[in-house]
């Protein structure tokens, strides 16, 4: 069974021959995910990662099991837009095999108390499980896994030089309406205004609306880890001015890197996970400016 | 005294096995006595040399054994060395700012005149071309 999802993986990417997101990552460039670690997450921590590029102490298991349980969805979506409702059980255990290979290719994970992998396991079948009997027959998947790079223009008309790249997970459409949908696990139901403050549709909004010049609407597919899953599914728009935001957001972060501007986030949610701990305990100790290296990005900092 | 960390890192797909990938790294911290900008240079270079042939060194021990049971999908794709940098396509994207064009548009246009997805799929003989078409269009309207 799964054997089958990945055959239409490797087919998928042959037919279409279309830039990966591995693609644009060779060129300096932003992403979602570099911006949020930066602006919410701890710049500290955006530094060791991106800039020192130190290796992490350990990988914490939220990590790994949100990449297998995205797999699995990309799967699920894949046999989706060839005409076929995946089954439950077959997408179930497709999670199981791809979560195993997961935990023996990532080095040092680290698991939360009472956790193991196999209690991981049996509840990503269940997540997996409480995302099939979601779906909806009446959408139809118009891309899975699409990736784009778009210039970042403010409301000036400025252009920067990095562009913006990112991956969207997949785009349905029903009754004529495109909508970007982005999967999430999550420890806890989300609050109201959270898909609607998040950087994530922002960014990604903006990146498709320059790639294809329509306006789509985005959601957020959370599966709640309680001990029986619940899909949420969260609808969100943005306007001119929130993208004319996020560029300047983009640009203020910029000139905060070239001047070494990366602070500890102190007492951070985030700090349990963050395999840089030691790293940042010895932060204020190092007193050495610092000069990384290391393919086309060549950055030197002052 | 400088302080130099110097990493490089290279992921490869795992033969036979979709999903998968190995990643490979190193990092090495040094010091750098030197203050003249192309000692330092020099340094880090030849840093950056070691690391990454330790890397591939590693690498290869690996992935000899397995590469000979690598399906043709497996193969990692060239580099796409020649693609246009984000300097060409800056130029390109404050042309057609100036000019009134939507990046919308103008990925279209790439899309229909080289059939790549969009601006930074474009090399940079492509990329050429479309500047010397925006302004040629930019002459006609003059």
């Amino acid at each position: 069974m799964a054997e089958r999802g990945h055959s239409l993986l490797r087919l998928n990417l042959m037919e279409k021959r279309m830039a990966t997101l591995n693609d644009y990552r060779e060129r300096p460039h932003w992403s979602f995910s570099a911006l949020n670690q930066f602006v919410n997450i701890c710049s500290l921590q955006y530094y060791f990662q991106r800039i020192a590029r130190l290796p992490q102490a350990f990988t914490p298991v939220s990590l790994s099991f949100g990449t297998a349980f995205h797999r699995c969805c990309e799967w699920i979506q894949l046999t989706r837009r060839d005409g076929t409702m995946p089954k439950r059980d077959e997408s179930a255990d497709l999670f199981q095999t791809i979560w195993e290979r997961q935990t023996r290719e990532d080095q040092r994970l680290r698991f939360d108390e009472d956790q193991t992998i196999e209690s991981c396991g049996r509840q990503g079948r269940d997540m997996i499980g409480c995302l099939v009997d979601g779906l909806d027959p009446a959408e139809e998947v118009v891309s899975v896994s699409e990736a784009f790079a778009v210039p970042l223009v403010d409301a000036s008309g400025e252009s920067l030089e990095t562009p913006m790249i990112g991956e969207i997970d997949t785009v349905v459409q029903k009754a004529g309406q495109k909508t970007l949908v982005d999967w999430k696990t999550s420890g806890s139901r989300w609050s109201k205004q959270k898909p609607h403050l998040d950087l994530q549709p922002t960014v990604f909004l903006y990146g498709y609306q320059h790639q294809h010049g329509e306006t789509p609407g985005f959601r957020f597919d959370v599966i709640v880890k309680n001990k029986t899953p619940v899909l949420e599914q969260h609808q969100t728009t943005r306007t001119k001015d929130q993208f004319d935001r996020m560029v300047h957001l983009v640009k203020r972060v910029e000139r905060m890197i070239a001047n070494e501007a990366w602070l500890p986030s102190e007492q951070s949610f985030y700090c349990g996970g963050c395999g840089y701990q030691e790293a940042c305990r010895a932060w204020h100790r190092q007193q050495t400016k610092t000069i990384s290296i290391g393919g086309p990005d060549v950055r030197k900092a002052a | 005294m400088l302080k130099a960390i110097v990493s490089y890192s290279k992921k490869i797909p795992v033969p036979n096995s979709d999903f998968s990938s190995q990643g490979f790294s190193l990092s090495l911290e040094t010091e750098i006595p030197d203050r003249d900008p192309a000692l330092i240079q020099a340094k880090l270079q030849e840093t950056f040399e070691l690391v990454k042939a330790s890397v591939e060194s590693e690498l290869e021990k690996h992935g000899a054994a397995s590469a000979s049971n690598a399906p043709a999908a497996a193969k990692p794709e060239p580099a796409r060395t020649e693609q246009a940098s984000n300097k060409q396509i800056k130029f390109l994207t404050d042309l057609c700012q100036q000019k009134g064009i939507a990046l919308s548009q103008l990925n279209q246009q790439i899309r229909q005149q080289f059939g790549v997805g969009g601006l930074y799929d474009l090399t940079r003989k492509q990329a050429s071309e479309l500047l010397d078409s925006l302004n040629g269009k930019q002459r006609k309207a003059a």
